[in-house]
């Protein structure tokens, strides 16, 4: 536990120190955020669009984030120090709590931005709430396992998000099953509302499970 | 406390060394000489466990200090700070002022290693690797990037792991020779070569 | 055993030969558009489903190989991944085939489609990512991590999606028995065909899986030849002592060559 919260403390402090990378996320989501809305300015958003383009938005800041990692530490060559003196688990919950926290934030930040710019209103907040919770647990499980995976590998950057994407789609899927309801796609009857609210919980679903085998996995893939 | 058995690696369908037997008890500095990419390094990255051997194994010891010339540091984090993360990933060590006053860094405490020297870097390696005072140190040429009073520091250090356990020394510098007191030549162990007088059947 | 397999692939060639000219003498399937080119679902619905059985055989084997980390589970693994990406793209090529003809488009985004084109997609990764890996443990344990983890995309995608009530398909649901179910002459047929798919696709990845065996083997015995000592007993490397007094380090082989002449 002192292991994991030092990891995490560990990259909290590379992490703000280097700004660098934060703030080239930061700066894509938002620009990403702001090329959709400004595009869609004369249309009304229907539920359904609305949520394909947040998805959009949350997947593509989600994957500027992948190469920092894992990927940096291989590149750097601090790996190695990590091998040397950090238990595997600790790495991998430390890694996993900071992208974890991060998602969060950043996909605040981003839904924020988005509701605000296409001025929409989220009727069903509860669900929106469990889907982006979903969302983001789905999220930063995938993309700290294919990191890791990706480190290694003579086309890092590109393997990580060719990798982590396709193993998304469900995630995807149940992504906007949810939030398309959450912002007002037309309901038909309680059983659509039904339906949205279990893709929402699959979707926490799915991000528990992958958090959860992500040590079994994480264990192969960073001995060497 | 550290030994391997029959261990061999090959990289790329090319046996870089095999049959590397020994067994190293408290107070042995095994010095690992040999010409350049005979193996040395990965020999002692394969007894760190960096390294999957491809055949034989390593008797790892209860706990091991490591300093290349290539591992990197954090950039962004100061001398103290990889300290302290260290101890408490490891859960165990000094406290960091101690380590580093003893490979004589403490004026240096709060530098980042970006705005570190090559020769203060070293050091801070050192430091990392002897702060949860392990029963096995892995030098890979300690004072390749130090000043006479950097290898004073490394020879300390050498003596003082001998004193609790032993120190594995992959070299080619003559100086750092002098300190061990087992030698392991790799460039005899390089399958293929003509004369092969440290070899026993 | 070598003459078992040449007899195994005969056998499937002849009744290859067989179950082809009776996909031809069946009457035309009466509901399709073109009844006379629906033949085409003989070929293509097998391919696609022994596509899918072999991909899932696939990870099923990986999961083998991260559990005994024996060389032969990655081996199984790749060949049935290989062989069922052979399968998967003849059932999408002829997938466009049929679809321009049955709905008048190369391409048509149903679920079906777009389900196993994304299986292919990640079945791709896989593959991109075996490439970018060059040291062969290393690379059977990170495609096989891979393998398994998306083993549950893989299943929701094949299983889950096309059957979503969200998503319509044109598909026909010809095994469920929709409207558009085959009749017992066209069945029997389809079957047939069906083993005889499975049949070819198992004997392929068997194949593939001894080349694979052999080439390993080779690369081996090849390393070994290179590496060769001219000596017949392998030598082990011990290290010399080099200060004589020290007792602990001290060992026979230090002394019987002279503990302090060290060339170099």
């Amino acid at each position: 536990m002192r292991a994991v919260l030092a990891m995490l403390r560990k990259e909290w402090r590379t992490e703000i120190r280097a700004a660098a990378g934060l703030f080239t996320a930061a700066v894509f989501a938002a620009t990403c955020v702001m090329a959709i809305a400004a595009a869609t300015f004369t249309t009304d958003l229907r539920g359904d669009t609305a949520a394909g383009l947040l998805w959009v938005c949350l997947l593509f800041s989600a994957a500027v984030g992948i190469p920092r990692r894992f990927l940096g530490e291989e590149e750097s060559g601090t790996a190695l120090l990590l091998r040397l003196m950090v238990p595997e688990e600790a790495v991998y919950w430390g890694k996993w709590l900071f992208s974890f926290a991060e998602t969060v934030a950043f996909s605040a930040i981003v839904s924020t931005l988005f509701l605000l710019l296409t001025s929409m209103s989220v009727p069903n907040p509860g669900l929106f709430g469990v889907g982006m919770l979903g969302s983001a647990l789905s999220l930063s499980g995938t993309t700290t396992l294919c990191s890791a995976i990706a480190a290694e590998s003579k086309n890092r950057s590109g393997l990580a998000a060719t990798l982590a994407l396709p193993l998304l789609v469900p995630v995807i899927f149940f992504g906007i099953a949810a939030l398309r309801v959450a912002l007002g796609a037309e309901v038909l009857g309680p059983r659509t509302l039904d339906e949205a609210w279990r893709a929402g919980w699959g979707l926490v679903g799915y991000g528990i499970a992958s958090v959860a085998i992500g040590p079994t996995f994480f264990a192969i893939v960073w001995k060497r | 406390m550290l030994a391997a058995e029959g261990l061999g690696v090959r990289l790329g369908g090319r046996w870089l060394f095999r049959h590397v037997t020994f067994e190293l008890v408290a107070g042995d500095v095994l010095g690992i000489f040999g010409p350049n990419g005979c193996g040395k390094s990965t020999l002692l990255r394969t007894l760190a466990d960096l390294h999957r051997p491809s055949e034989g194994r390593v008797g790892p010891p209860e706990s091991l200090g490591y300093a290349a010339v290539d591992q990197a540091l954090y950039r962004t984090l100061t001398a103290r700070e990889h300290l302290e993360f260290a101890r408490d990933v490891r859960g165990a060590g000094r406290d960091p002022i101690d380590v580093l006053a003893e490979v004589e860094l403490d004026y240096a405490a709060d530098v980042r290693a970006e705005a570190m020297s090559s020769g203060m870097r070293a050091r801070l390696r050192l430091a990392l690797a002897i702060q949860h005072a392990p029963s096995a140190l892995l030098l890979d040429e300690p004072s390749a990037t130090l000043d006479e009073a950097g290898r004073r520091v490394v020879g300390r250090i050498i003596a003082g792991q001998r004193q609790r356990g032993t120190v594995v020394l992959a070299t080619n510098d003559a100086a750092e020779r002098g300190w061990a007191t087992l030698a392991l030549d790799l460039g005899e162990a390089t399958v293929g070569g003509s004369d092969r007088p440290g070899v026993a059947a | 055993m070598e003459t078992v397999n040449r007899l195994v692939i005969g056998l499937l060639g002849a009744l290859m030969a067989v179950g082809t000219a009776a996909t031809f003498m069946v009457s035309d399937a009466p509901k399709f558009q073109a009844p006379e080119l629906a033949r085409i679902v003989f070929w293509h619905l097998p391919c696609a489903l022994v596509g899918s059985f072999l991909w899932l055989a696939g990870q099923v084997c990986a999961v083998g190989y991260l559990h005994t980390k024996e060389a032969r589970w990655d081996q199984r693994s790749i060949s049935a991944m290989e062989v069922g990406t052979l399968f998967g793209v003849l059932a999408m090529v002829t997938g466009i085939l049929f679809s321009k003809v049955q709905w008048g488009a190369w391409w048509n985004w149903d679920p079906r489609q777009s389900s196993y084109l994304m299986v292919l997609l990640i079945v791709s990764a896989y593959f991109a990512l075996r490439a970018s890996v060059d040291e062969p443990g290393r690379r059977a344990s990170l495609s096989g991590v891979y393998a398994v983890a998306s083993l549950v995309p893989v299943l929701f995608l094949t299983f889950i999606y096309p059957k979503l009530k969200v998503v319509q398909t044109l598909h026909p649901n010809v095994i469920q028995g929709g409207e558009l179910t085959f009749d017992p002459q066209y069945r029997v047929v389809f079957y047939a065909m069906l083993l005889l798919i499975l049949g070819l696709g198992i004997s392929l990845v068997n194949l593939r899986f001894r080349t694979l065996r052999l080439e390993s083997a080779l690369d081996i015995q090849d390393a070994e030849l290179a590496n060769r000592d001219h000596s017949a007993a392998p030598r082990v490397v011990r290290p010399l002592s080099l200060s004589p007094t020290d007792q602990s380090a001290a060992s026979a082989i230090g002394e019987a060559f002279g503990a302090t002449d060290h060339p170099r």
